[in-house]
């Protein structure tokens, strides 16, 4: 009998809920990596049986050539580091330190593709799970929860579940506890938006210098439309990066390459002695970052601050600076998410931010609704820098502030809203330059072409109400009827007022 | 009709006061058929089948049947809908809220033509019509001895103070008989006629007042006295007369900046402008010392003031000789109208339309509630449509006139709210009698 395959929602659902189990006592951002993890391992160790069935038919159980077989997979598992041999262990007294061993035993057999990816994760941390007794509960919990799971590719519908899935569980996460495990996580649809926007064709680099657990760099991979890419990530927070670097493995993308570490400060992403440079960069830096590493900015040994430092306390133009210095010469664009701040602020930001428009570079500017993020109500923008704008000096400001549907907790971008700001966007590039010095209005209340000369008349203040006029004219009154209706109410009054005064005579007053 | 006529002014004493002769004492409970709490589930704003009426429906002992909430037909958790449907004539009690909002009633008429019940907060009361009349007991409600009673069986809590059914049938009150009852009720409704008629009439003021801000400031309607030209002209702040100039604030005022170090030991007295334009507000004198390092300038008089941590939300106003003295930190920038070119009034009525708040908005960037800090070298950029000076005085007259009209009718509506009270405590009471 051939089984149903299985669905993204029913993993889904599995998944959520072995959380269960961490749910209410420990905190998300603490359970998310052990879920994460187990999900991960769970993954390669499904495929790992799958594969040995497949070849221990294919060579009729001849254990050597089976072996032989196994040996070019992705990824290595020695019998020790299955989700089984944990699972047949689950009662063990010691099992935070099996799986520990475990998690060791497969980076050190997939030293290539797996180093140092265990490092940040103690499944024997008393501080994370609780004390022995206790954690050990949990752990077995966990291992029978995940066990339930069927991931063997053969009982897939496509490979990209796992990935999926994956990406659920951190949107969820990032949901569930806010800011706090969500760190600067970019909602689904909101990344979608912005890949979209970066139109990717095959052959591109793509890079995020701020990649979090790549949900960003996957789908701007994704709308490649091809395996014909390549992806270059970095991430600060450790724990992060693993999970980056398991979610690429998850999604089939194990070329990827993903550095630890603080891009502004320590710029992983390198050729040579220079910055690495894609086609595509995108990213959503964490907004208005303090202290960020002024200091070091001003000798930065690759140049990248020369339209100016951004002031101590916010990052916003250090990350914008640091992507246009990533991209190639004449082709490379940019897309980023950035509070609003970015459009209008003074001072050595309003510097920069007059150094790029006169280079030619911004080329849009798009207003977001409020409440997309989680943990944060501020409303952002996403801001497109292209190195190919050739002749085009004008710049596109739409207004989407409108566009979402109102969530629970959160406001939601749906595709429809997605879908009218990338067709106004491909509505600009397709249409000539403007030849006038006043801009045009390409939809009421949405989208405004500008021209330069109106930018610079606003002193490249970029507030998009400056452009987009949102001004919702009041609805007219009808005067001659107001006089009407009062004319009638003080026909009723006077009779009213009679009344009242025939009662008051009547009383004795 | 026959009307009987009684004996005036024998009164007896009894615990709810000296009542006339021929008025019962009685305990609520007596006179109430049936009454029963609402339904306790977590309400939805989506229409799900059956509207459901909370404590802010009730005002003014009326039932409004605005921000409804809903609630299924079939109830998910079993029970039957049908027992909490409410029926005109039946009395709606609040007896769960904060205590200032504890007690309040309303009549059940229904307005929507379909089923309504309510919520766990409220009452429903059937009262025997053969005993008393609703309209009657909703004005005693109104009564100083409702609300001592009230308050005596309410057990407070912040926002769920309470009172128990069996207390509420406690209530002793005087009854006179029912058809006295009734010519009360309807002589007090003569007042809460003229109070609803002028409500209405105020609406309709605000709306006109608001239709001739609309065509006034932008030209729409105009005194014949003043066109020299007809033509309409389109502009960034809409369609105005060809003939109206569109110039900016830098070109038209003054700003008006008299610094001055505090003295530590004198007192000051700084100013606060209410946001919706709602005008200036004194603040308690404070000793110079207490300023501490903030940079404070003097008022002067008839200027334009707008407080710019607020003015997206209208915090606007003018200053005038009841300011004169007092002092406004750096916050409060104030621009004088240059003479010969700009109404003050004309100025802040401009500022006040919707068009107005727009541009403080636009000059007030930031994506937050908070943070959005008017400009003040962007306020003076904005460009505004400025008539000749007569025809700004005439606009600005117009408006203010409507505003006066506007006030008065508020404190005629006040005063007839007064009357209503002044005349019940002596209804209700049987002080004066309306047989």
């Amino acid at each position: 009998m051939i089984k149903q395959p299985i669905t993204q929602s029913e993993i889904n659902n599995i998944v959520w809920k072995a959380c269960d189990t961490f749910r209410g006592v420990i905190d998300p951002s603490q359970y998310k990596d052990y879920i994460l993890t187990m999900l991960f391992v769970k993954y390669v160790s499904d495929v790992w049986k799958d594969k040995k069935r497949f070849y221990s038919e294919k060579y009729d159980n001849d254990e050597l050539r089976m072996q032989r077989a196994l040996r070019n997979e992705r990824f290595q598992l020695p019998e020790s580091c299955t989700f089984d041999y944990l699972f047949e262990n689950r009662n063990a007294a010691n099992l935070g330190e099996l799986i520990n061993t475990a998690l060791e035993g497969l980076e050190d057999a997939n030293r290539s593709k797996l180093e140092r990816v265990f490092r940040n994760i103690d499944f024997n941390s008393e501080a994370n799970l609780g004390q022995t007794k206790d954690r050990n509960r949990r752990l077995k919990n966990l291992l029978v929860d995940f066990s339930a799971l069927d991931l063997q590719p053969s009982h897939l519908e496509g490979n990209d579940v796992i990935g999926d899935a994956y990406e659920y569980l951190i949107e969820r996460f990032a949901s569930d506890a806010g800011k706090k495990a969500g760190e600067f996580y970019t909602p689904s649809q909101v990344s979608k938006l912005l890949a979209k926007l970066m139109a990717p064709q095959p052959g591109d680099r793509i890079i995020d210098p701020t990649c979090g657990s790549g949900s960003l760099l996957i789908k701007t991979a994704k709308e490649v439309g091809s395996k014909n890419f390549s992806l270059y990530g970095q991430e600060i927070n450790g724990s992060t990066w693993a999970l980056a670097r398991m979610n690429m493995f998850l999604h089939e993308i194990d070329n990827a390459t993903i550095e630890w570490g603080d891009t502004l400060n320590n710029p992983k992403l390198l050729e040579g002695d220079s910055l690495l440079k894609g086609n595509k960069v995108v990213a959503n830096p964490p907004f208005s970052l303090d202290k960020w590493g002024v200091d070091n900015a001003v000798t930065d040994q690759f140049n990248r601050f020369h339209r100016g430092v951004p002031p101590k306390s916010k990052g916003d133009y250090a990350f914008i600076s640091h992507m246009i210095e990533s991209t190639y010469e004449d082709v490379g664009k940019v897309g980023v998410i950035l509070p609003h701040g970015v459009l209008f602020r003074g001072s050595s930001e309003g510097k920069i931010r007059q150094q790029l428009i006169e280079d030619n570079l911004l080329e849009v500017v798009i207003g977001l609704p409020s409440n997309l993020f989680f943990g944060t109500g501020i409303p952002a923008c996403i801001l497109i820098f292209n190195r190919a704008k050739g002749e085009n000096k004008d710049i596109l400001f739409v207004d989407a502030s409108q566009g979402f549907e109102s969530g629970k907790n959160q406001n939601r971008l749906r595709d429809s809203d997605i879908d009218k700001i990338i067709s106004a966007y491909q509505n600009f590039q397709q249409a000539a330059p403007l030849s006038t010095e006043a801009g045009e209005v390409l939809e009421e209340k949405y989208s405004y072409r500008a021209t330069l000369k109106e930018v610079i008349e606003n002193e490249y203040n970029l507030n998009i109400p400056r452009y987009v006029d949102t001004f919702v004219e009041e609805e007219p009154v009808d005067i001659a009827a107001t006089q009407q209706d009062i004319r009638e109410l003080k026909n009723q009054l006077a009779s009213v007022e009679q009344k009242i005064e025939d009662y008051l005579k009547e009383l004795g007053f | 009709m026959s009307i009987i006529k009684l004996k005036k002014n024998l009164y007896k004493k009894t615990k709810v006061g000296d009542i006339p002769e021929n008025w019962d004492v009685r305990s609520l409970g007596n006179l109430i058929v049936e009454m029963k709490s609402g339904l306790s589930r977590k309400l939805a704003d989506k229409d799900l089948g059956l509207p459901v009426l909370r404590s802010n429906n009730l005002v003014n002992n009326e039932v409004v049947f605005d921000n409804l909430l809903y609630w299924y037909f079939d109830d998910p958790q079993g029970a039957n809908t049908k027992g909490y449907f409410l029926n005109d004539g039946e009395i709606l009690v609040n007896f769960i809220n904060s205590p200032a909002q504890i007690g309040k009633c309303a009549l059940f008429i229904n307005k929507l033509g379909r089923p309504i019940i309510y919520t766990t907060n409220l009452l429903s009361l059937s009262l025997d019509s053969e005993q008393i009349d609703p309209g009657f007991f909703l004005s005693l409600t109104l009564s100083s001895l409702y609300k001592k009673f009230i308050q005596s069986i309410t057990k407070p809590a912040i926002n769920q103070a309470s009172f128990t059914t069996k207390d509420f049938r406690k209530f002793t009150l005087p009854l006179p008989p029912l058809f006295e009852q009734k010519k009360i009720s309807q002589v007090l409704s003569a007042w809460d006629e003229a109070i609803e008629k002028n409500r209405e009439l105020l609406k309709v003021y605000l709306r006109r007042r608001k239709g001739l801000s609309q065509n006034l400031l932008s030209g729409g309607l105009r005194f014949k006295e003043f066109i020299q030209d007809d033509q309409l002209i389109k502009t960034k702040v809409g369609t105005l007369p060809a003939d109206w100039h569109l110039r900016s604030i830098s070109n038209i005022v003054t700003r008006v900046k008299k610094s001055f170090t505090p003295e530590p030991d004198t007192l000051y007295q700084e100013i606060g402008i209410r946001s919706h334009a709602k005008g200036i507000f004194h603040k308690e004198k404070v000793t110079g010392k207490s300023l501490g390092n903030k940079s404070v300038f003097w008022i002067e008089p008839d200027c334009f003031v707008v407080n710019i941590v607020f003015a997206w939300e209208h915090a606007i106003a003018k200053t005038t000789e009841a300011e004169a003295g007092m002092i406004a930190s750096h916050r409060f920038p104030m621009y004088k109208p240059k003479k010969d070119l700009l109404d003050l009034d004309y100025l802040l009525y401009y500022f006040k339309s919707a068009r107005g708040k727009h541009l403080l908005g636009l000059a007030s960037p930031g994506g937050a509630g908070r943070n959005k800090t008017l400009g003040q070298s962007d306020f003076a950029k904005l460009q505004i449509p400025v008539p000749s000076l007569e025809e700004q005085r005439k606009i600005a007259s117009v408006l203010s006139e409507a505003d006066k009209e506007i006030d008065l009718l508020r404190q005629h509506i006040k005063t007839l709210k007064e009357q209503k009270k002044g005349l019940m405590q002596k209804l209700l009471t049987g002080e004066v009698r309306t047989i």
